[in-house]
């Protein structure tokens, strides 16, 4: 009975096929020399068969009985559709006349809306008549009328239509960015902002619509004093004084269509000089200014959002095993990998992999995420050969389930690589005859975790823990591509950490050949598997077993990957190594979209110690950093009073805070409201004379009121433009 | 639906629409088996054999399927029956083209597994339960110790082997007497 048991359970274990090659190679010879056991086998298999039979059968009938049902519903469909179809001839022909008279009076209420709308100013094109242009045509014509409304105030009419007009043709030009949907993506700005919007974060306006597939985004970004200036913006909330962080302008279009966002985007508005208290303002334009008021939404911590993947050198709470609890960090890491290694050497069936080595020696690099439920996930290996990864997989699933871990009290994904290294029995080669048993055992299996920041590619960033400069990693990174004439590589820290190794000690270096350039690989390294270098078809190899190859030029580089400084922990906000590159744009990270618009240098120098406010929001359109100045001090009702003050927008510029105030013309005189006394500030009034504008821009103080005789210089439009670019610097 | 439709299917592992697709050519076996004699549910039979014995060959990584699904099906329609009618003359046999020969092969190997399933059927129904939760739903002992309260995933497991012998105990009396 034993026997038949062990028996029948290996032949299960041959038929589910999860016996090794060797194993197979046995059961085979069984069958041949044991003829009882052929006979159990045969048997078995018989009986398979029959019991197969029954689950065929149960499925047959099952399909027997749809195959019926749906030749029912069949004739009653056909039977269900004639009577339909009477029934639909008989209610048209008797119906034929009254459908003839609904049709004019739609076309004669279109046609009054459209008369109303040429009769206003604005004048409004309809070219359809369908039911949904009406709706649209009535909602426009509303608008009108409000804008008529506004007319009616006879007094600014006509200053404001010619600064309006000014404004507009000033305004700046959107950056437009085409982004698909249905993946993350992260926008990196001119000016330095950056969006990180989830995949299928869009719907069409007003509706529950999810959009997919490519979509418009438009973005304007007002940090410099001049844009907003020019955007004719301020930074009050209602009666209140802000100041700002940066304002920005964005809207998402799918063909046209206005998009709105079903979730939150985080924001990254990038600045110099950190402020408290800082919140997220949204704007509404209210007639020829801007009012913001406060989005339900505090500053999120800088570091959690989009760092869900941290290596495991600098997780603030390490993720570990039941058995580690209580430790301290140091203790905890030890302990983890421990836990890790005495799986490894327990499970790890090292034997099957003997071909793979060289001198009886296998290196494989493991990488993993351990996920914020504490699953093991992302499994990669290498050098990569047959069976590896469903060994690794398989072993790793025998690691019991681990606490994740935490950065800042939230749990993320930690990055975990793990090498294992296995030593083979020299001797065995030789003993071969000797050795009973048909398997290899490895005598040892080695394992190390590796205690650097070093972090394997999960996917294509690289990070990097900041030794190397990104744009000397980069370069190297080029190099290496040309140099392995491969695009598809994965390149990992490791990897290129190896390489920069292999060029210091000149296995690897540079030639050229008759002004071509080449590159001298030496047999050491080729003949390392790890090394991650190979024999190409195209190369030419010395006698010596070196090889020579031509490198690639630089255009034969597709850049795919990324590096990445890891975050380091006591840094309260996150510095952006990607900002200093120009080298990466429209690149794929992770099959994510990773857009960044060309950086001009000027702004690149300007904010090399960029940080950032990091805010999350649904909202579209204005949007704006910003706080309100607690000022404790005296305040004053400001008002300035200019001659001839007719057609004239003047606003002041806060020197010690970013803030900027619009004047409210009352008689002749600028009303700014209360605002903090003494204060430096500049004051800048545009005008128009004669169709010419006029700009006087004037350094005061608010220590009194003053009647100011300003000095205005005429100047065409891009001559102001200049002008106000200058002012730049009082940011 | 497409033959290679079909074919998608049952690659797919969604054998069960497979079969509620082929099920269309019912009919016509239907008229076969009736023009030969038989009765409607004799047909039925010889369908539902026919799928069994096309399914299991689909499995197997040598078959080709050569002709439509229809072709194949009534030609080894055909053979069940006169297998069941006892109907081959010698002549017959000699003149088998390789295509039919492989056909009158599977269906006399097919019987054996009748067989199998027979004796598998004389089980008591606890045994029966157990080997089909074992086999088809590739349950461990642990889970079926569970749901059917046996005392421990041995007992689970010795109970399998036992109702496994004594199946092919069955089958080896059953088709030995068939065979002699």
């Amino acid at each position: 009975m034993e026997k038949y048991i062990q028996d029948i359970e290996r032949i299960n274990q041959y038929i589910n096929n999860v016996l090794s090659e060797k194993e197979k190679q046995a059961f085979h010879l069984q069958l041949t020399t044991d003829s009882g056991f052929k006979e159990i086998y045969e048997e078995h298999l018989t009986f398979l068969g029959g019991l197969g039979r029954i689950q065929l059968k149960q499925e047959i009938q099952a399909a027997r009985k749809g195959y019926l049902k749906a030749k029912w519903i069949k004739y009653i469909a056909i039977a269900m559709g004639i009577i339909g179809l009477s029934v639909l001839t008989y209610s048209a022909i008797s119906k034929e006349g009254t459908t003839q008279t609904s049709t004019p009076s739609t076309t004669i209420q279109v046609q009054s809306n459209t008369q109303k709308e040429v009769s206003s100013p604005k004048g409004i094109l309809v070219e359809s008549n369908d039911r949904n242009t009406d709706l649209q045509i009535e909602q426009l014509s509303d608008s009108t009328v409000l804008d008529q409304e506004n007319f009616d105030v006879p007094i600014h009419n006509s200053k404001e239509t010619d600064l309006n007009q000014f404004y507009t043709t000033v305004k700046k030009v959107p950056q437009t960015f085409h982004i698909n949907t249905e993946k993350d993506t992260i926008i990196t700005c001119k000016e330095g902002t950056v969006l990180t919007i989830k995949a299928n974060s869009f719907n069409y306006k007003g509706t529950d619509q999810t959009v997919k597939g490519k979509i418009k985004l438009e973005i304007t970004e007002y940090y410099e004093l001049a844009d907003i200036l020019l955007a004719n913006l301020t930074t009050k909330s209602d009666d209140r004084q802000l100041e700002t962080g940066g304002m920005l302008f964005i809207e998402a279009f799918s063909d046209k269509i206005p998009l709105q966002l079903n979730t939150k985007m985080a924001i990254e508005f990038p600045t110099e000089n950190k402020k408290p208290d800082m919140q997220l303002f949204t704007g509404q334009e209210t007639g020829n200014s801007i009012n913001w008021t406060i989005e339900n939404s505090s500053l999120v911590d800088p570091l959690i959002h989009d760092i869900t993947d941290v290596p495991f050198a600098i997780v603030e709470e390490i993720p570990s095993f039941p058995e580690c609890k209580g430790k301290n960090n140091e203790e905890k890491k030890e302990c983890v990998s421990v836990v890790f290694q005495r799986v490894i050497n327990r499970k790890f069936n090292a034997d099957i992999f003997q071909d793979f080595s060289t001198n009886n020696r296998l290196r494989i690099f493991t990488s993993f995420a351990i996920d914020t439920t504490g699953n093991i996930t992302n499994i990669t290996t290498r050098p990569s050969f047959p069976g590896i990864q469903e060994e690794v997989e398989r072993v790793l699933a025998l690691v019991p389930k681990l606490i994740p871990g935490e950065q800042r009290g939230q749990a993320v994904n930690v990055l975990y690589s793990l090498p294992i290294f296995i030593q083979f029995d020299d001797t065995f080669d030789n003993s071969d005859r000797r050795v009973t048993q048909l398997d290899p055992i490895p005598t040892s299996i080695k394992f190390s975790q590796e205690d650097s920041t070093i972090v394997t590619g999960v996917n294509n960033t690289i990070y990097y823990d900041g030794r190397i400069p990104t744009r000397k990693l980069e370069e190297t990174l080029g190099e290496l591509k040309e140099v392995l004439q491969n695009n598809d590589i994965t390149i990992d820290q490791v990897f290129l950490d190896r390489f920069i190794d292999y060029k210091k000690r000149r296995l690897i270096r540079y030639q050229k050949i008759n002004g071509s350039r080449y590159v001298f690989i030496r047999k050491a390294v080729l003949e390392n598997p790890d090394s991650g270098f190979s024999i190409l078809s195209t190369d030419s190899i010395t006698r010596g077993g070196n090889v020579i190859r031509k490198r690639w030029d630089s255009t034969q580089i597709t850049n795919k990957q990324s590096i990445r400084k890891i975050p380091s922990k006591p840094v309260q906000f996150r510095k952006s190594s990607l900002r200093d590159s120009t080298l990466r744009r429209d690149s794929t990270v992770n099959g994510n979209n990773v857009i960044i618009g060309s950086l001009n240098n000027r702004q690149v120098s300007r904010r090399q110690n960029t940080t950032y406010y990091l805010f999350k929001t649904s909202r579209l359109r204005w949007i704006n950093c910003d706080r309100f100045i607690g000022y404790k001090g005296l305040k004053i009702r400001y008002k300035v009073k200019i001659k001839d003050s007719d057609r004239t927008d003047v606003k002041i510029v806060f020197k010690n805070t970013r803030s900027i105030l619009s004047g409210l013309p009352v008689d002749g005189s600028f009303d700014f409201g209360d605002i903090p006394k003494g204060e430096d500030i500049t004051l800048i009034a545009i005008k128009i004379v004669d169709n010419q504008y006029h700009l006087a821009i004037k350094d005061v103080n608010t220590k009194n009121l003053e009647e100011l005789d300003l000095n205005f210089k005429g100047y065409t439009i891009e001559e102001l433009q200049e002008e106000l670019k200058k002012l730049n610097t009082l940011f | 639906m497409s033959d290679q439709k079909i074919m998608a299917l049952f690659k797919n592992g969604q054998r069960d629409k497979a079969f509620r697709q082929l099920y269309s050519l019912f009919p016509r076996i239907e008229k076969l088996i009736l023009s030969k004699g038989g009765s409607k549910n004799d047909a039925q039979d010889v369908f539902q054999e026919a799928l069994i014995i096309l399914s299991k060959n689909l499995e197997k990584s040598d078959f080709k399927l050569t002709s439509s699904f229809y072709t194949y099906i009534y030609a080894v329609s055909r053979f069940i029956w006169k297998d069941t009618q006892k109907q081959y003359s010698k002549q017959e046999l000699h003149n088998l083209k390789e295509e039919e020969v492989s056909i009158f092969h599977n269906v006399l190997e097919e019987k054996k597994y009748q067989y199998a399933e027979k004796a598998f059927l004389e089980l008591g129904e606890r045994c029966q339960q157990l080997l089909q939760l074992f086999y088809h739903k590739a349950m461990s002992f642990k889970v079926i110790a569970e749901m059917m309260q046996f005392a421990s995933e041995k007992v689970a497991k010795n109970q399998k082997y036992k109702c496994l012998q004594k199946a092919k105990d069955i089958f080896k009396t059953k088709y030995k007497t068939v065979q002699s």
